[in-house]
């Protein structure tokens, strides 16, 4: 290591010193214009629209609705996702590789299109539930009124559970069974053992997860301007896009978008300040014996309530698109009068906006992920290997742009190419900057643990033998981190293409990209074209999964034992 | 323009409302959807008319009857010929004249009491850099065979006095149009917004 510190000086630091100044330009410039423009007025800096903003009863209600949708999505996911997590990772239950699956697809499935499918099945008039319902009970009320703040949270829970599957399912496979079976042995009943000795041991995991949730709630837009707006209320992130409708008030945008940005940051805070307690020493090795719980007379009953939560998150909302791609009227039955292919060919022959933006996404996903999966790589290598002085910072950057919510990324980034010297509202480009912006953490947090697994040590001897730089990454470390660079590509493109929240604000006539498109086609009441895209949507998605899994060889995915952590013991296990 | 529009499954014609104030009706509760001002000027424009009409006073009852809110003039037609609400208070008549068309169970209702009209008016930037073709092709918008085109494809009224319009469409002279001053649209603007967001919630 120290080797490689004293080496650390050739050709190569201009390129590190380039992609972490990138960084600072991506974040600080946005955000910087954010902060000033909120507080500028026309005779020097003011408070005014600070005042204006926290002063006005329509907004406060916004910011009310918001605080209570995350804190109850928080709870909800929690309440979800932890029993899940428990029965997959801990239980005999049966068709728990099925279960990991489902969870995964409902992860990757975009929010918003949940959000339409439900307007399908749950609206109180014509959605399918509700009319299934009313046949059966005769009566004349809705069973359930998706247009409020219970099926908003209801809907956005669906997709964001799995944030809190992946902390506890990765933890409880890290935590050995020894500590359950010694309290079992010295007389602790199972419910004494759940509470005295596994809980505390998740808590960390369950804190994160339930913080998790919450940014995600607290960030979304698609779910609320579907379902929160039909019923007469706003958050915070719907409230921000209204005010880009004419005439724009960018400065109360900047200054609404603040509380956004500072109650991100805080929980994220909290957060790091919970995990960094490292007093979980239990969890940390992968020695002892997990022997799963025989559920007995439990197992089906308990993998009949998975598959119920499934319905709602998977089978219902995926079938109802379905449906509705190929209906003529989603909400008559699907008799042969009914059934037609016409939404496939007004969506992409008819419809003049489809194409245009199928392009543009994949153009940005694949630019964005090339992009995006090279910084990453170049930034993680900087860090891991720490090459330039004040690595810690920009492994600090790279992770910051996870406390921009979508929405208020695109406000900052509005503000600040929509003047000179860079002009780039309204082209791809700003969408580009923003994915990337946006993509970052998750594709640093991918690609970090892939060189965190990969040991120095090769990269030195290939030095001592007198390589360069250069070449040392070309033949040695380039191959091994190959699939996690993929891996990397992949999530970020996966991000890209269903991105809403802050291509909302930034599109225009010329680069719409597909969920903006989506959204269009929501005021134009056309479903069965909805469906049809959202369908291509998750195809693309599903596509690019089955990659990353081919690519890593098995699923990553809530057993705690990573693409790094498997490495790490194959190579320990070579020396 | 601007009309009321029901789902004809739904609603005999019978006991479809007839004019603006019929909506208040408390039989409507939970039934009626309202696209909003503050994503549509074709909206702000009804809104104001309306208020020339019958005063704030009407939307202020309206609120009562717990609409579905949707954004654009062109948002309700899919509410209501889905069923996931009866009848639309409002949004562009052509657009649920196209709906009609393609066979979903949507009927018109222009009220006698007239109908807020929206006009589409073209302009040429000043710094067009074509100026001249500009002016040819806003001159070939208004030729007759065009407005026809747009009457018979888009379902709008234009205001060329040659065009003739489907015999299932009232014809415009029949209509009680009702029109509002654009300057006074501009200044009230906020106005109607807030308003509204006051009386629906959002």
């Amino acid at each position: 290591m120290s080797f490689a510190r004293l080496q650390g000086i050739d050709r190569s630091l201009p390129i590190w010193i380039a992609s972490a100044l990138a960084l600072v330009v991506l974040m600080a410039l946005p955000i910087g214009w954010l902060a000033s423009l909120s507080v500028s007025g026309e005779a020097g800096p003011t408070l005014a629209h600070y005042r204006r903003v926290f002063a006005d009863a329509a907004l406060q209600r916004a910011l009310w609705n918001t605080i209570v949708l995350a804190f109850l999505v928080g709870l909800a996911s929690i309440a979800v996702g932890a029993p899940l997590a428990w029965l997959t990772a801990r239980t005999d239950v049966p068709g728990r590789g099925l279960i990991r699956g489902l969870v995964l697809a409902s992860f990757v499935t975009p929010p918003f299109l949940g959000a339409f499918a439900w307007v399908m099945l749950a609206g109180p008039n014509a959605g399918l539930v509700n009319k299934v319902g009313r046949s059966l009970t005769g009566a004349d009320e809705a069973l359930f009124n998706i247009f409020s703040m219970s099926g908003l949270v209801f809907v956005v829970t669906l997709y964001t559970f799995p944030y809190v599957y992946i902390m506890i399912a990765n933890t409880l496979a890290l935590i050995a069974s020894d500590l359950e079976e010694a309290a079992a042995i010295l007389g602790a009943g199972r419910l004494t053992v759940a509470r005295t000795v596994t809980l505390p041991m998740v808590a960390p995991a369950l804190v994160s997860g339930f913080i998790l949730s919450v940014l995600q709630a607290l960030a979304l837009f698609g779910s609320p301007a579907i379902l929160a707006m039909p019923a007469g209320f706003h958050t915070i992130t719907t409230q921000i896009w209204s005010f880009f409708h004419f005439p724009p008030k960018t400065e109360m945008a900047a200054a609404f978008s603040m509380p956004l940005l500072l109650a991100t940051a805080l929980l994220l805070l909290v957060q790091k300040k919970l995990l960094g307690r490292r007093g979980y020493a239990a969890v940390g090795g992968k020695g002892g014996q997990r022997r799963p719980i025989a559920l007995g007379p439990w197992r089906w009953p308990a993998l009949l309530a998975v598959l119920t939560v499934m319905a709602f998150a998977i089978f219902l909302p995926y079938g109802i698109l379905a449906k509705a791609a190929v209906s003529r009227a989603w909400a008559q039955p699907l008799s042969w009068d009914n059934l037609t292919l016409a939404n496939f060919s007004f969506t992409f022959f008819e419809y003049s906006a489809t194409r245009a933006a199928i392009v543009n996404t994949l153009e940005l996903g694949v630019m964005t992920a090339c992009v995006g999966a090279g910084l990453v790589a170049l930034l993680s290598y900087v860090t891991n290997r720490r090459l330039v002085v004040g690595h810690q910072l920009v492994a600090f950057l790279a992770l910051a742009p996870v406390v921009i919510p979508g929405v208020v990324l695109a406000v900052g980034l509005f503000i600040a190419y929509t003047r000179p010297p860079l002009l780039l509202y309204g082209t791809l480009w700003i969408l580009f900057i923003a994915y990337l912006t946006k993509e970052m953490p998750v594709g640093y947090a991918q690609s970090d643990a892939t060189f965190r697994a990969i040991p120095p040590d090769l990269e030195d001897a290939g030095r001592i033998l007198g390589g360069g730089r250069l070449r040392v990454l070309r033949d040695i470390t380039a191959p091994l981190a190959k699939s996690g660079v993929i891996a990397a590509w992949c999530c970020i493109f996966i991000g890209v293409i269903r991105e809403l929240s802050a291509s909302i604000i930034l599109f225009t006539p010329s680069t719409k990209v597909m969920s903006v498109v989506i959204f269009d086609l929501k005021e134009e009441g056309q479903f069965g074209a909805i469906a049809v895209l959202g369908l291509v949507m998750l195809v693309m998605t599903f596509a690019t999964v089955a990659l990353v899994q081919r690519v890593l060889g098995r699923v990553s995915w809530g057993r705690g034992n990573d693409e790094g952590a498997r490495r790490a013991r194959v190579r320990a296990r070579e020396r | 323009m601007n009309v009321i529009a029901y789902n004809t499954k739904l609603v005999p014609a019978a006991e479809a409302p007839k004019g603006w104030k019929d909506v208040l009706d408390p039989k409507w509760k939970g039934k009626l959807v309202t696209a909003h001002p503050g994503y549509s000027g074709v909206i702000s424009t009804h809104v104001l008319a309306l208020v020339h009409l019958h005063g704030w006073e009407y939307f202020k009852q309206l609120a009562q009857n717990k609409l579905m809110l949707v954004q654009s003039a062109v948002d309700p037609a899919g509410v209501v010929a889905s069923g996931e609400r009866q009848v639309a208070v409002n949004g562009g008549d052509y657009y649920y004249y196209q709906m009609k068309k393609k066979g979903n169970p949507i009927e018109v209702v222009y009220p006698k009491e007239g109908v807020p009209l929206v006009v589409s008016p073209t302009a040429i930037a000043g710094f067009a850099p074509h100026p001249n073709a500009a002016k040819l092709f806003t001159d070939f918008t208004f030729s007759r065979e065009l407005q026809q085109v747009m009457a018979d494809s888009e379902g709008l009224y234009t205001g060329h006095p040659e065009v003739k319009y489907p015999t299932d469409k009232p014809k415009l002279s029949e209509l009680k149009l009702l029109t509002v001053d654009p300057d006074e649209l501009e200044k009230r603007n906020e106005e109607i917004k807030n308003r509204f967001v006051e009386f629906f919630g959002a």
